[in-house]
């Protein structure tokens, strides 16, 4: 077996053991990158010297048996998170020269724990897409090929294509990511990967480009359910400089994931279905019941009723708060600058520049909805279905441990479809949007395979601050999908 | 999911429109609990914003928008509202709004200063600088 091709629990007992290196894991990575990334594009930046400095310091923390959950992992970082000294972008040509001068708590927590920084991952520009086809850097290819049509070349799904494009491929051994309407789990969905949005404040977004406050959620990537409850056990945790960030102790989500599903309540919401969805999701999805029912859980109907009213107020206050936090950029303290007559001129000529149309788009709406006599109309009325969602699942919570639902309404599309009509785009996050606006952990696991042999998607939704459940579940379900597909475009393959 | 338009949809004036200044229209259903009803008028199509309003939009965004530019966004823009119009077959009646989805309330902390004093790196990525401070084009004649 390649080291690329180790799980990070494998990888941790292998550094442990000295069966390798933490710099050859390192190097099998860098390697793997340097061959595939000129197609795939999941890396924006590859920091290769520093990755392999840290691999050093790995090695020597490993031999004085100082070794922390993470030394020695080589993990993918989506450029959204500030990383203290590289370049971080967002996406957007706006931030192309930025080098932030600190380090997210994120990915500080990540480091503090020994991880290795591979480079900065390719996304939809400021997080706001679900194709990675908005990135000012390019789009990314998704690794998975269709059976009957092999030169198609689809999207990792988004907006964080980039890190779930490079743990697909063995670019990365896991990855960080940022979910405001199903940036983590839409792309692990599409990409055949496990991806977690943890509950809201469990993960700091001090040190993350801001795109919808209230509404954005760091959470891990990797290639099985035990990865992401470790990556996720290091990124979690109090932190003073989020006024959001909850102050409560984290548990050991690794631990949780062999604790069964025996006794559990799961609920069936009866909402999650769209006109026109593919018959195998709703297989995968039924197949998925049954095998919970076989390990001891219990399934029952549930309605959600406010779930097809979701997407159109997240419509409403993502980009609302999106206007708000994209005011930043003005061309006069970090980022672009496009000289102007005057200082107004060079603020619009910036951001003409700077933004890409979606981006453009979104803050225009926002504009809108916020501007005055419309607010209440459109703003107010958006957050008390937001308040609505939330009763949904509150309600749901009051009879279930936790939901199982599709995670996307389809698999992996090509590049190039669904870009006419930025609603159609929008339908993605159709399942996703709910937990977001509710605040609520939800994981996506691979379910199977549809007949194009694209991964689909199954996601646990659970209670605020209930990973430990989540991660029991979506494990049980992990054991006995027992999904052991691999991508077409792979390191070693 | 657009929704089709309702026969009687009725169009709501801005608030800031009291005064009887012209404005531009907001197609929206089911406003009657937040606009005065003496503001209602006829139905209008489905192209709420019209070419001044999407300038007006862009100039509070402070993006710059080329003429050519306008009917294409304006489509776009239309295209999402009146998707978004969906949401006034909500019962929203007695609804207390959701600001945000922390599970917990916000904390408060000393208004003390706890960071500062490293101008260089402030000003590290300053597209144009003087001294120790950001530059700009002349603001006061």
């Amino acid at each position: 077996m390649s080291l690329t091709d180790l799980t990070i629990a494998q990888a941790r007992t292998g550094l442990r053991a000295r069966e390798f290196s933490a710099e050859a894991l390192t190097l099998a990575h860098l390697h793997a990158i340097e061959a595939l990334n000129p197609r795939l594009n999941a890396y924006i930046t590859v920091n290769h010297a520093q990755a392999v400095d840290q691999a050093r310091a790995a090695d020597a923390a490993l031999a004085r048996g100082e070794a922390r959950v993470l030394t020695g992992i080589p993990l993918a970082i989506k450029d959204l998170f500030c990383t203290e000294g590289v370049r971080t972008t967002a996406g957007s040509n706006i931030l192309r020269p930025f080098v932030p001068p600190y380090e997210s708590t994120v990915t500080a927590n990540l480091l503090r724990d020994g991880a290795i920084f591979l480079g900065k991952t390719n996304m939809d520009e400021f997080a706001m897409g679900s194709s990675n086809m908005t990135s000012a850097f390019g789009p990314v290819e998704n690794p998975w090929k269709r059976r009957q049509d092999t030169e198609a070349v689809l999207v990792p799904g988004g907006s964080s294509g980039g890190s779930a494009a490079a743990v697909a491929a063995r670019l990365a051994m896991g990855g960080t990511g940022t979910d405001t309407g199903g940036s983590i789990r839409q792309p692990a969905s599409f990409c055949g990967i496990v991806g977690m949005k943890p509950t809201y404040g469990r993960c700091s977004r001090w040190g993350v480009v801001a795109f919808a406050s209230s509404l954005d959620h760091p959470g891990p990537f990797a290639r099985t359910v035990e990865d992401c409850a470790l990556l996720l056990g290091s990124m979690a945790g109090h932190d003073p400089k989020d006024s959001t960030s909850a102050n409560i102790p984290v548990p050991d989500f690794a631990a949780a994931c062999g604790r069964g599903v025996k006794g559990l309540r799961i609920g069936v919401p009866r909402e999650y279905r769209m006109d026109g969805m593919p018959a195998e999701i709703e297989t995968v999805w039924q197949q998925g019941l049954a095998w919970l029912r076989e390990a001891g859980a219990e399934t029952v109907d549930v309605s959600l009723p406010h779930t097809k009213y979701a997407l159109p107020a997240y419509y409403i206050i993502a980009p609302a708060e999106a206007s708000s936090n994209l005011a930043r950029y003005d061309g006069v303290r970090f980022g672009l600058r496009s000289d102007g007559e005057d200082l107004r001129d060079l603020y619009e000529r910036t951001r003409a520049a700077g933004f890409g149309a979606e981006v453009r788009r979104r803050i225009l709406i926002g504009t809108y909805v916020l501007s005055a006599g419309y607010y209440d109309a459109y703003y107010l009325r958006a957050q008390k279905v937001r308040a609505l969602i939330l009763k949904d699942f509150t309600d749901a919570f009051a009879h279930v441990d936790a939901l199982l639902t599709p995670t996307a309404p389809s698999a992996a599309f090509a590049q190039g479809e669904k870009m006419d009509d930025p609603v159609q785009m929008y339908l993605n996050d159709l399942f996703t949007v709910t937990a977001d606006l509710a605040g609520v952990p939800a994981i996506s696991v691979p379910g199977g395979l549809d007949a194009n042999v694209l991964p689909i998607g199954l996601q646990v939704i659970g209670k605020p601050f209930d990973e430990v459940t989540v991660f029991a579940v979506g494990a049980a379900l992990e054991r006995a999908v027992g999904f052991d597909a691999v991508p077409t475009l792979r390191a070693a393959a | 999911m657009p929704q089709p338009q309702q026969r009687g949809a009725r169009r709501a004036m801005p608030r800031s429109a009291a005064g009887g200044k012209r404005c531009s229209a907001l197609n929206i259903r089911g406003a009657a609990s937040m606009v005065p009803p003496a503001f209602f008028t006829k139905a209008v199509g489905a192209m709420a914003l019209d070419h001044a309003t999407v300038r007006r939009i862009a100039t509070l965004a402070r993006i710059r928008v080329e003429e050519d530019e306008i009917p294409r966004l304006q489509n776009e823009l239309n295209g999402i509202l009146g998707w978004i119009e969906q949401l006034n077959e909500v019962n929203i009646e007695g609804v207390e709004p959701l600001t945000g989805a922390a599970h917990m309330a916000l904390k408060m902390r000393q208004d003390v200063v706890t960071d500062g004093g490293y101008p260089e790196k402030i000003l590290a990525n300053a597209p144009d600088r003087a001294g120790a401070f950001f530059a700009v084009p002349k603001v006061v004649e």
